[in-house]
C-alpha cells in the first residue's frame, strides 16, 4: 500500500472518536488512514473549504446529527420545510466538492420512540418522523451520484444494534458526543467496507463444498430426492436461503465454482433437476467434483480460472477440510458452515467479503465468459499452430474513448488487474472521474467478442500528455485476453485516436514490476520501445514512426459491438 | 482491590484512553502535563475506567478527575463502597 490516506471529517457533533476508531480498523487489513477534523460546526463552510484544498482528502465524510441541525431539533423554532431546505443547501455544497475527494454520508438516525398521534399526518411531519425524510432524499442524491458519493448507513447500524448501544445520553448532552462505544466501532466498520472496496484488490471467486453445504445431507448416499434443500421445511430452509444468497453475489460478477468429495453425476443431477435447487449449471464457473484432496483441487481451480488464491473464498462444513485450506493456502479466506445451521443464511453478506461499489454488466455476464473460455480451449486443442487458432476465434475489437458511463467498470480493472498491467495504478472511481476533463488526459477502453461471445470491457489504456511528450500512463488487458494479441489492437487503435488530438513525436511508456506482472516484463522492447533512464521502474522511448507493432490483421476493428 | 492493583489497571485504561504508553504515563500524571488528555480524550478514559471496573462515576465527578492520583481515589471509593 504505502501512501498514507486522508479522511476529512465534516460534522456538527464530537466525531473524533470514530477517526479513532476507523485508524485502528484501517491498520490490520493494511491501510495507512490519517484523520483530519474541521471546525465544529460548521457544514457549509467546511465542505466549501474542500473546493480550494490544496491536498484534497481522498475520503470526506459528512456526518450529521439531527439533534443540532438547522437551529436545534429542540429549539421552538424547528420547522421540517426549513431543515429540508438547509439539508438541500448542504448536498449543493456537496456535489460542488472537486471529484479527486469521495464523499461518505451519514444517514440520520430516526427516533427510537414515537409520540402519539402514532402517525403524523401528511404534510407536516413530525419531529419523530424527520430523519425518513432526510434519508430519503439523501438516498436519491447518493443513488444518483455513484462515482462521486457513498451511503454510511447509520440508521440501519442503530436498528442492528438498538437504542442502548448506540445512544450515550450522557456525553451527547456533555460533549455533544451521542454515540457508544458499540456504535462507533460498528460506524467505523462501514467506513472501512468502503475503503476496502476501493483500495484493496477483491474476492473474486467463491468456491462451494456441495453436501451439508448447498443443501443438507449427502447426495451420494439419500440420493436426490432425499437431500435437505425444501424452503417449505426446517433445515431445508436455511440451505435454500444460502443458496439465494450465492446467487446474489453470482450476479455481482462473482465466480462460482464448486469443489465437492463426490460422484460428479449426482452433483450435476441436483443442481439440473432439483425443483427447490436455485444454483444451477450455468451458474458454475469451474469444478473440481472428485476425490481428490481439497487443496490439490483449489490450486487446479486457480489456475484453470488464471486468478491467485488471495481471490478466492472458500466454504465447506468438515472443520478437517477448512483446517487443511487454511493450513495449506493462508491466503484464501475460510469459511466453515455454522453447527447451528439457522445461522447459515446470512453467513456471506455479513462477511462483507464480496462488497462492490457498483456492479457493471461485464461483472453480470462473467458467468458465461469464463464458460466460453472452456469451448476455446476446446477449439485450441484442435489446433497445432497458435495463428490458426486465433484467426478461427474471428476476433472482433472496439476502442472507444471512456466516457462517464464507462467509469466504473474503468476503475474496476485498474482494481482488479495484476498480470498484464504494465504499472499496476489503482485509480479510484473519482481520479478516473478527474481524468475525464484533464485535457492532458485520454482514455480507451477495449470491447472485444470472438465466435463464442461477448468478452466485455477488458483493456484500458491511458495517455498523458506531458510537455511534447506522450506517455503510457496505464496500459491493462483482462487475465482471460492474454496471448489473444489484442492488447495490439488497443494499443494500436487507440494511439491513432490520440495522434489525432495531439501531436505525437516521441511516446514514452513505463513497467513497474510486481509480484504477478512478469508475464509484461518485455512487452515495451517487443512494441519496439528502447530503455531510458528512470526513476521508479523501468521507463522506454520510442519515436512513433519506430515502433514495432501493428494492428492485427486476425482483429476485425468494428464501429462497436 | 488494592490500591497498586487499582492503580495498575487505572494506569492501563488511561494510556489507552489518551493512546500513549502505559510507560509514560508517572504515578502522579495529570491533565496539566499530558498533551494528549484533552476533553474528547477524556471521555475516553472515562468510559475505558467505567467499562473496566464495573463502577459509573456521577456526573459531578467528571471534571475532577484530572490525574491518576485523583482517578484512583475516585475508583476506590467507588468499589469499596
Amino acid at each position: 500500500m504505502g501512501a498514507e490516506l486522508t479522511i476529512q471529517f465534516v460534522r456538527n457533533y464530537t466525531a473524533e472518536p470514530l477517526g479513532d476508531a476507523v485508524q485502528e480498523a484501517a491498520q490490520p487489513i493494511g491501510l495507512a488512514v490519517k484523520t483530519q477534523f474541521g471546525a465544529f460546526d460548521n457544514l457549509g463552510a467546511e465542505i466549501a473549504a474542500l473546493s480550494s484544498a490544496p491536498e484534497p482528502p481522498a475520503i470526506v465524510v459528512v456526518t450529521i446529527d439531527l439533534d443540532y441541525f438547522s437551529g436545534g431539533l429542540f429549539s421552538p423554532k424547528w420547522q421540517l420545510a426549513q431543515v429540508m431546505d438547509d439539508f438541500n443547501s448542504l448536498l449543493a455544497a456537496i456535489e460542488a466538492i472537486p471529484p479527486k475527494s469521495f464523499v461518505l454520508i451519514s444517514t440520520f438516525i430516526p427516533a427510537f420512540r414515537t409520540s402519539m398521534p402514532l402517525a403524523p399526518g401528511h404534510p407536516v411531519l413530525g419531529r419523530d418522523s424527520a430523519a425518513f425524510e432526510l434519508n430519503r432524499t439523501l438516498r436519491d442524491f447518493i443513488a444518483r451520484r455513484p462515482n462521486r458519493c457513498g451511503l454510511l448507513d447509520f440508521e440501519r447500524i442503530a436498528a442492528r444494534l438498538g437504542e442502548a448501544a448506540t445512544l450515550d445520553r450522557r456525553f451527547g448532552l456533555m460533549m455533544k458526543a451521542p454515540f457508544r462505544p458499540e456504535f462507533i466501532a460498528a460506524a467505523a466498520g462501514e467506513i472501512i467496507r468502503h475503503l476496502r472496496c476501493r483500495y484493496l484488490p477483491p474476492k473474486k471467486v467463491l468456491v462451494l463444498d456441495c453436501d451439508n453445504t448447498l443443501w443438507g445431507g449427502i447426495v451420494g448416499e439419500v440420493g436426490p430426492e432425499g437431500i435437505q434443500l425444501d424452503p417449505y421445511e426446517y433445515p431445508g430452509i436455511a440451505y435454500y436461503r444460502f443458496q439465494s444468497e450465492v446467487l446474489a453475489i453470482a450476479e455481482r460478477g462473482v465466480l462460482i465454482c464448486l469443489c465437492s468429495k463426490n460422484d460428479e453425476p449426482a452433483v450435476w443431477q441436483v443442481l439440473d433437476q432439483h425443483p427447490h435447487c436455485l444454483l444451477r449449471r450455468d451458474r458454475i464457473a469451474g469444478h473440481r467434483i472428485n476425490w481428490v484432496d481439497k487443496a490439490t483441487n483449489l490450486k487446479e481451480l486457480a489456475l484453470e480460472l488464471n486468478l491467485s488464491l488471495d481471490s478466492m473464498v472458500f466454504v465447506d462444513d468438515s472443520p478437517a477440510e477448512c483446517e487443511l485450506i487454511r493450513s495449506q493456502f493462508p491466503e484464501v479466506t475460510v469459511l466453515q458452515v455454522p453447527a447451528k445451521i439457522y445461522e447459515f443464511p446470512g453467513l456471506l453478506g455479513a462477511s462483507n467479503l464480496f462488497d462492490r461499489l457498483s456492479v457493471s454488466q461485464e461483472d453480470k455476464d462473467r458467468v458465461q465468459y469464463y464458460q466460453a473460455e472452456t469451448d476455446r480451449r476446446e477449439l485450441q486443442t484442435r489446433h497445432v499452430d497458435a495463428e490458426g487458432f486465433l484467426r478461427d476465434l474471428k476476433m472482433k475489437a472496439v476502442v472507444h474513448p471512456v466516457q462517464s458511463a464507462d467509469v466504473p467498470r474503468a476503475s474496476q480493472l485498474c482494481q482488479r488487474t495484476n498480470q498484464f498491467n504494465l504499472t499496476t495504478k489503482r485509480y479510484t472511481e473519482s481520479d478516473l472521474t478527474v481524468f475525464l476533463s484533464d485535457p492532458d488526459v485520454r482514455m480507451f477502453l477495449l470491447q472485444a467478442e470472438d465466435r463464442f461471445g461477448s468478452i466485455g470491457h477488458s483493456g484500458l489504456i491511458i495517455f498523458r500528455r506531458l510537455g511534447g511528450v506522450v506517455e503510457v500512463d496505464t496500459f491493462l488487458m483482462s487475465c482471460r485476453l492474454i496471448g489473444r494479441q489484442l492488447d495490439r489492437a488497443l494499443f494500436c487503435q487507440s494511439l491513432r485516436l490520440v495522434a489525432q488530438a495531439w501531436t505525437t513525436g516521441e511516446i514514452r511508456a513505463h513497467y513497474l514490476p510486481t509480484r504477478k506482472n512478469g508475464i509484461v516484463a518485455g512487452l515495451w522492447k517487443e512494441y519496439g520501445f528502447a530503455p531510458i533512464t528512470s526513476v521508479e521502474g523501468e521507463s522506454y522511448a520510442c519515436p512513433v514512426g519506430g515502433l514495432k507493432v501493428s494492428f492485427p490483421e486476425i482483429i476485425q476493428l468494428e464501429p462497436q459491438l | 482491590m488494592t490500591r497498586e492493583e487499582i492503580k495498575t489497571r487505572a494506569r492501563a485504561a488511561l494510556a489507552r484512553g489518551l493512546k500513549v504508553d502505559p510507560q509514560s504515563i508517572t504515578d502522579n500524571a495529570s491533565q496539566l502535563d499530558l498533551g494528549e488528555w484533552d476533553s474528547v480524550r477524556h471521555m475516553n478514559v472515562v468510559l475505558a475506567l467505567e467499562n473496566d471496573f464495573g463502577i459509573e462515576f456521577a456526573d459531578a465527578e467528571l471534571p475532577t478527575l484530572t490525574s491518576l492520583p485523583l482517578l484512583v481515589a475516585a475508583i476506590e471509593r467507588h468499589t469499596t463502597a
